[in-house]
């Protein structure tokens, strides 16, 4: 029951919208052909998910997406360790940080495409880069809100010094990597989806692309609310992965 | 293991210049003692007892630790009053921490955690982290895990000052039972007199800040202690004199108390 209302509240606006455009498109005050009714849109986004198109495209959108995370995830994490451990390198690597974020990262991937070529790896290290760059970010805060009693305290117990790392320091960033990491993945399609758009010739952004080029716009319409529907998801799907690793960011600390 | 330190001098830096935190404090605990310093709020026990921890270098004066043949080992252990847990370990893995870093197996630690934590009162409570912890179920986990490491010396920052009056006496009574067993050298921090006569071998009186020891009292109770303790006659004169001088603690004349 309760769910149910939960969904309810949650979802009368959209059904209102759809109605009124469905409306609105059946009765032609609005031109079907560039506003096809959300009925058609759905019965192309099935015959698509029947022809197995729709599977093919969007699992190779979230390879693609899930290939950068990983990489931007090892890439951010080896940099945040290496930055939290040398001081003088912090220092260095701060302006750069702080330059890169400020940089639209897809104006990097005609530089990025140059030099590992129009292929997977431009494509995913460029995805990478970004999420590397949120985690460094987060972990850097992360490690410098760490109280000095806890590292006493666990050295006043006998703990050593790569003991003092794994009890205290890497369990304290844990909760600002995956909050770096829901925010990244969300970050990632987007970035995936918009470089498809560019440079793929397949995966959703490119599927998007040909139907707007082919006019074909309930496959446009359709492609648009599959790329919808993966954000939507990937939302709760970290949520949960971090309520399993880090439970004890759930109470007050 | 006995502690102690003769001269000590530590300040904070502020803006407005160093701020003395303790003066000239001299004092040395004897082996196996229930050592008690009491004080008004902002005398420098926190800092006194940072320095016996070997967390906080003294700025003049030195800390003296003598080891004794019944050790078993030489760590000097605190239980703060704030940080004391670690947030991301369960109440279990915190009392257990000593042993962990000790290298005991992990099935003995959590039997002993949680033998521990349940005469404490934390029964059923091994796998709830701190952030779900009231504050009197978190000083008793850092109580748990400070007898669990079996430490030469214990140094307690007033473990008992955020419980209720019923859970306060359990504990104390608790701690006194476990204390009685082994009779480690203890130096206890509080600003409760009560607490102090009924815990203390010896009660040393800090002045205000920076503290200095203006006083030395001992407790004539015989032990085991029950913590239902009727302060009257002989007690009730002891507790007379040291409320006097912890009124008159605000800057009178130093009391040499140097066993």
């Amino acid at each position: 029951m309760r769910l149910v209302r939960s969904l309810g509240a949650r979802s009368w606006l959209i059904a209102l919208l759809l109605a009124g455009w469905q409306a609105l498109s059946t009765f032609r005050v609005l031109d079907p052909l560039f506003f096809p009714p959300p009925t058609k849109v759905c019965a192309t986004l099935w015959a698509m998910l029947a022809s197995g198109e729709l599977g093919r495209q969007t699992g190779a959108t979230l390879l693609r997406a899930g290939g950068g995370l990983l990489g931007g995830v090892i890439a951010g994490g080896l940099t945040s360790i290496a930055l939290s451990v040398s001081a003088r390198l912090r220092t260095a690597a701060e302006p750069l940080v702080a330059a890169l974020y400020a940089t639209p990262r897809l104006t990097l991937l005609p530089m990025v495409m140059l030099i590992f070529g129009v292929n997977e790896t431009s494509r995913m290290a460029l995805v990478a880069l970004s999420v590397g760059l949120v985690i460094v970010i987060q972990v850097s805060d992360a490690v410098r809100g760490i109280s000095r009693d806890y590292v006493d305290l666990a050295a006043n117990y006998g703990a050593t010094r790569a003991a003092i790392v794994r009890k205290v320091y890497l369990p304290a960033c844990l909760p600002q990597i995956f909050t770096a990491l829901r925010l990244s993945a969300g970050r990632a399609l987007v970035m995936t989806i918009t470089i498809e758009m560019l440079a793929s010739d397949n995966g959703i952004g490119s599927m998007i692309w040909i139907s707007w080029q082919t006019f074909a716009t309930e496959k446009l319409y359709a492609s648009v609310l599959a790329a919808a529907l993966l954000g939507l998801i990937s939302g709760p799907a970290f949520h949960w992965l971090e309520r399993r690793f880090v439970p004890w960011a759930g109470g007050q600390a | 293991m006995r502690v102690g330190c003769s001269r000590l001098q530590v300040s904070f830096r502020a803006s407005s210049g160093p701020v003395p935190a303790l003066r000239d404090l001299t004092f040395r605990s004897g082996d196996g003692e229930f050592l008690t310093f009491l004080g008004p709020s902002g005398c420098g026990k926190t800092t006194l007892l940072r320095v016996l921890a070997g967390l906080l270098a003294p700025e003049t004066g030195t800390v003296e630790r003598v080891a004794s043949p019944d050790d078993r080992n030489s760590s000097v252990l605190l239980v703060s009053q704030e940080h004391s847990l670690f947030p991301c370990m369960t109440a279990s893995a915190n009392a257990a921490f000593g042993l962990e870093m000790q290298g005991v197996a992990r099935g003995e630690r959590e039997a002993r955690a949680a033998e521990l934590l349940a005469r404490l009162g934390c029964a059923g409570k091994e796998r709830a982290y701190p952030g779900q912890l009231s504050m009197g179920m978190k000083q008793r986990v850092a109580v748990a895990r400070c007898f669990l490491g079996d430490p030469a010396v214990m140094l307690m920052d007033e473990p008992f000052a955020a419980l209720d009056c019923q859970t306060r006496m359990l504990l104390q009574q608790e701690v006194l039972d476990l204390w009685e067993r082994d009779r480690k050298t203890v130096v206890f921090v509080t600003h409760d007199v009560d607490e102090a006569i009924l815990l203390s071998d010896r009660i040393l009186v800090l002045s205000e800040g920076p503290g200095t020891v203006v006083a030395e009292y001992e407790v004539p109770l015989p032990r085991p202690r029950q913590a239902l303790l009727e302060i009257d006659g002989e007690l009730w004169d002891l507790k007379q004199r040291i409320l006097a001088s912890l009124r008159v603690a605000a800057g009178v004349e130093r009391f040499a108390c140097v066993r």
